[in-house]
C-alpha cells in the first residue's frame, strides 16, 4: 500500500541525546490521523521533520511516494498545509494581509481576494476581512483559526495541524473540527492532527499514531481501537478451566479471552443466561466485573501509565 | 524566489520601522549639514585669526559631507544594519520563516531572498539618505574647493558603485548571522563585534602608514590592509581619482569575502533546524 505520508526509522536527537527513535508512521490518502502523545513525547518534532523544518539523524520521510533526500521533495511540500506548534503569522499585519502575504508567498495571483474572503469565512473570521486590527491584538483562538487559514490558502491535499485546538474555546473547538471534518469529507483532504486530548481526537480521528518518549508504541484505526475499547465482562472463578470450558460453549471464541483467574467476555452476552448455567454447572465464581475501557485507559495501558483492567 | 522577494520586500516596507528608518534617514540628512554650518558660524564668531578658519572651510565640504554619511563608520551607517536586522529577522521571532518551508520553497531560495532584501533595503537606504546629506549641503557648502569637471563627476559614481560594493559585503554579513543567529539582537552584537573590530584594526594600520614604512612590502601590505577594510573605506570619495593598485586592494578581497559569507549563510542555513 502507498502512504500520503510514511516515516521510516525516523530518528532524531540533540546533543547526544535521542528525541526520536525508529518512527514509522502511515498516513493513506483521506485518513484523518490523529497523533497522541504526552507533552514532550516527540509529537511537534516528528512534524518539524515531516515538514522539512529540521534534519532527521536516522531514517526518512515520504511525502506523496517521494523522499526527502529527493529534490523532487518541494514540489510535493506544495500540496502541503501545516501550523507548526503555533500559527506563524505577521503579528504587525492585519489578518487579511496576512493571508495576502501568503498568497504572494505561494505566488497565487488570480483572485486573491476572493479566495482571502473565501478563507476568512471559512474559519468563521469574515468580519475581519475589512478590519485593520493588527494580529498582535488577537486572541489565541483567533490566531488560531488564521494559522489554519493560511494552512488552506494553498488548497492542500495533507493539512498537518499540531495542536490546533490549543486556545480555543469550546465553540471555537466545535467549529475547527466540523471544519476538518467537512474538508475530509468534501475535498477529500487528508489530516495529521497532533494532540495530547485524545477525548477531542476521539471526534474527528479515522486513524491514531500513539507516540511515548521518542516512539510509535501502536498504529491504530479506529474500528480497532473501538474494538479494544468495547465494554467486557470479567468473571473469576476457582475451577479456571470448567469456567473456560463452559463460557466457550456459549460465547464466540473471538469474543472470549482467558485471564489469569478465569475469562473476560466482550460483546453482547446475555449475562442472566451465562450466569445460570455457570451456577448450573457448580461453578462457584470469585468474582464478576464490568468493564467499559475509555480510550484514555487503552492509552495509558499502551505508554504504561495507567492500569488497563 | 521572486515570490518570496517580492513578499520580503512587501513585509519590510510595511513595517513600521521602515517608516521610523525614513525619518530618521531624513533627520539626519538635513540636521548633518545644519550641524556643521552651525559650527562654523560659531566658530566664524570666535576664532581670532581667520587662518584656521580657511583651513576648516576647505575641509568643510559638501563632497567631505557626502563620503562622510555614505559609509558604515557614520551616524546612519551604524543604525541602518540595527534596523534591517530587526526587521528580517521578525520572520524568524514571528515563525514566519516555517509557512516558506513547509509549503515547498527551498532554503537557497529564502536565503537569497533574505540577502536580496537586505542588500535594497541597505543600498537604497545608505544611497539616499547620502544623496539628500549631498543636497541639503549643496546650499550651506561648495561641492569642493576646486570648480566641478566631468572628471568628478565620473569619480563621483565609481565612489557610488564601490561604496555600494561596501554595502553588498555588509549585507552579506549581516544576512550571514541573521540566518545563523535567528534572532536579530544576536545578529546585531556579532555583527558591530565584527564591524568593531575591523574598524579598530582599520585605525592602526592608518596610523602605520602615514609615516611612510622604508620596508616597501610592509607598506604594501599596510596599504592593502587599509584598502580592504571595509568598514574605513578609506579609498573611497578621499581623493580625485582611483588608482589601479588601490582598486584592485579593495576590490578583491570585498568580492572575496562577500562570496565566502554569503557560501557561509548558504551553508549555515540549509542544515540549521527551525523551530
Amino acid at each position: 500500500m502507498s502512504y500520503l505520508l510514511e516515516t521510516v526509522s525516523l530518528s532524531k536527537h540533540y546533543k547526544k541525546q535521542w528525541v526520536l527513535k525508529d518512527v514509522n508512521m502511515h498516513v493513506a490518502k483521506g485518513d484523518i490521523y490523529g497523533f497522541v502523545g504526552e507533552n514532550g513525547s516527540g509529537k511537534t518534532t516528528v512534524i518539524r521533520l515531516v515538514t522539512g523544518l529540521i534534519a532527521a539523524n536516522e531514517g526518512h520521510v515520504s511525502l506523496f511516494g517521494v523522499r526527502d533526500d529527493d529534490p523532487k521533495i518541494l514540489e510535493s511540500r506544495k500540496k502541503v498545509g501545516a501550523i507548526v506548534e503555533s500559527p506563524s503569522i505577521y503579528l504587525n499585519m492585519s489578518a487579511a494581509d496576512n493571508l495576502r502575504m501568503q498568497c504572494t508567498i505561494l505566488g497565487i495571483k488570480q483572485n486573491v481576494e476572493e479566495k482571502v474572503k473565501n478563507v476568512l469565512s471559512e474559519v468563521g473570521l469574515l468580519e475581519q476581512y475589512e478590519s485593520k486590527k493588527n494580529v498582535a491584538n488577537f486572541s489565541l483562538g483567533m490566531r488560531q483559526r488564521l494559522g489554519i487559514g493560511m494552512a488552506l490558502l494553498g488548497e492542500p491535499e495533507f493539512i498537518i495541524l499540531d495542536e490546533p485546538m490549543n486556545g480555543l474555546d469550546p465553540a471555537g473547538i466545535v467549529e475547527i473540527r466540523e471544519l476538518i471534518l467537512r474538508l475530509n469529507g468534501e475535498k477529500q483532504i487528508t489530516f495529521l492532527i497532533s494532540s495530547h486530548i485524545l477525548s477531542e481526537l476521539a471526534l474527528v480521528a479515522t486513524k491514531y499514531g500513539i507516540i511515548s518518549k521518542g516512539k510509535i508504541v501502536k498504529e491504530i484505526t479506529t474500528d480497532e481501537l473501538r474494538r479494544e475499547c468495547r465494554p467486557s465482562v470479567i468473571i473469576n472463578a476457582k475451577d479456571k478451566e470448567a469456567l473456560r470450558a463452559l463460557v466457550g460453549e456459549v460465547v464466540p471464541l473471538e469474543d472470549c479471552f482467558m485471564t489469569a483467574h478465569g475469562v473476560r467476555v466482550y460483546g453482547e452476552v446475555n449475562l442472566n443466561e451465562l450466569f445460570s448455567r455457570i451456577i448450573n454447572a457448580g461453578i462457584l465464581m470469585e468474582s464478576v466485573y464490568c468493564n467499559k475501557p475509555s480510550i484514555e485507559d487503552y492509552y495509558l495501558s499502551l505508554i504504561g501509565g495507567g492500569n488497563h483492567a | 524566489m521572486l515570490d518570496l522577494l517580492k513578499a520580503d520586500l512587501k513585509r519590510a516596507i510595511k513595517d513600521r520601522l521602515f517608516i521610523v528608518l525614513c525619518i530618521i534617514a531624513g533627520a539626519f540628512a538635513v540636521i548633518t549639514p545644519l550641524l556643521y554650518k552651525g559650527m562654523l558660524v560659531l566658530l566664524e564668531w570666535t576664532m581670532a585669526s581667520t587662518e584656521g578658519l580657511e583651513m576648516f572651510e576647505l575641509t568643510m565640504t559638501a563632497k567631505s559631507m557626502f563620503f562622510g554619511t555614505f559609509s558604515f563608520g557614520g551616524d546612519f551607517g551604524l543604525i541602518l544594519p540595527i534596523f534591517v536586522a530587526i526587521i528580517l529577522c521578525k520572520d524568524f521571532s514571528n515563525g514566519t520563516i516555517r509557512n516558506k518551508i513547509t509549503c515547498g520553497k527551498s532554503r537557497r531560495s529564502i536565503y537569497f531572498s533574505l540577502l536580496i532584501t537586505c542588500s535594497i533595503l541597505t543600498c537604497a537606504f545608505m544611497l539616499a539618505h547620502a544623496l539628500l546629506t549631498l543636497l541639503v549641503s549643496l546650499i550651506f557648502f561648495e561641492y569642493q574647493s576646486t570648480p566641478f569637471s566631468w572628471g568628478d563627476f565620473g569619480y563621483l559614481m565609481a565612489s557610488i558603485g564601490l561604496q555600494l560594493l561596501c554595502c553588498l559585503f555588509v549585507c552579506a554579513l549581516l544576512t550571514f548571522f541573521i540566518v545563523f543567529m535567528k534572532n536579530a539582537g544576536l545578529a546585531i552584537v556579532m555583527y558591530f563585534v565584527v564591524s568593531f573590530l575591523m574598524t579598530i584594526v582599520g585605525s592602526i594600520t592608518q596610523t602605520m602608514v602615514m609615516p611612510v614604512p622604508p620596508d616597501e612590502i610592509a607598506y604594501n601590505v599596510l596599504e592593502f590592509f587599509n584598502a580592504a577594510n571595509v568598514f574605513m573605506s578609506s579609498i573611497i570619495g578621499s581623493g580625485t581619482t582611483y588608482q589601479l593598485k588601490e582598486l584592485l586592494y579593495f576590490l578583491l578581497p570585498t568580492v572575496a569575502f562577500t562570496a565566502i559569507f554569503v557560501t557561509l549563510g548558504l551553508v549555515a542555513f540549509r542544515k540549521k533546524d527551525l523551530k
